[in-house]
């Protein structure tokens, strides 16, 4: 299972969408996650730990957009139970929450 | 031959041995109790001084959430709230730490999605009686009335 470090991609993770500001979620999740899910078949395991913290936008539009951007659930919640968060744990609750609520909102 | 019959005189030092082992295994025995209350008194002064920094900590937090969504000219960033949320988490850790009661998970969401959720893209200041306010309350008031940060005289009580 590849190890994704989202320190390597900063490690101050900003707001929402590319035109709010740098390091957004959005910009996440098309240049790590998308491109990491295509090459290792969804076996991903995000590490949280080591940024200086996330706001709830960032982690909204960068997991739970992969459901809106069409990536299988069974895949998006795989890397929900993968998630490496020692540092924060309710990171983790937030973030399944958060794709849980896309799930909800694409299946009705 | 016939056994002589014991004297007085060992009678007398079989029961003096004895009452000194006795002593002894009492002593002893009361050593290791009041050492098992003062470790216990220990644990307990430490879980406490815990629960009043976490308290602490949530209530910067809220406070410093509060007045970044509602003053008008507020130095209070972003930055500010993900710094004290995080102390928050670290506090309620090393609370979570001594007295074994799972973190609060669910009241920490709620107050980092209460306090960040699209605070890159929303107007400010808002009314002090707006929705996101009283959310913001609502879930500090919550943590703050839990067990979790509840002090406590028994063995261990149970999370929320």
């Amino acid at each position: 299972m590849k190890k994704i470090f989202v320190t390597d991609f900063s490690e101050f993770p900003g707001p929402r969408y590319i035109n709010l500001g740098p390091d957004s979620g959005e910009l996440f999740r098309k240049t790590v996650l998308l491109r990491e899910i295509e090459k290792n078949n969804g076996e991903l395991a995000v590490v949280l730990d080591g940024a200086f913290g996330y706001g709830s936008s960032f982690l909204d539009e960068a997991f739970g957009g992969l459901i809106r951007d069409g990536v299988p659930k069974e895949i998006v919640l795989k890397i929900c139970e993968n998630l490496v968060s020692e540092e924060d744990p309710s990171l983790k609750l937030e973030i399944t929450q958060w794709v849980r609520d896309a799930i909800a909102h694409k299946e009705s | 031959m016939a056994t002589e019959p014991n004297s007085g005189a060992d009678i007398g030092s079989i029961v003096g041995w004895t009452f000194a082992f006795v002593g002894v295994a009492c002593t002893l025995w009361g050593w290791r109790v009041r050492g098992q209350q003062q470790k216990w008194l220990a644990k307990k002064k430490d879980i406490h001084d815990s629960v009043d920094r976490a308290i602490k900590a949530l209530t910067e937090f809220e406070d410093c959430a509060m007045n970044f969504w509602t003053e008008k000219d507020t130095k209070i960033t972003k930055h500010h709230i993900l710094a004290l949320h995080r102390r928050l988490i670290v506090a309620c850790k090393q609370l979570s730490e001594l007295n074994d009661n799972e973190l609060p998970n669910d009241y920490l969401v709620d107050l980092r999605k209460h306090a960040t959720y699209e605070y890159d893209s929303t107007k400010r200041p808002i009314s002090s009686d707006s929705k996101r306010v009283s959310s913001i309350a609502l879930a500090s008031g919550r943590l703050l009335n839990s067990s979790f940060l509840t002090k406590s005289w028994k063995a261990n009580p149970k999370p929320r």
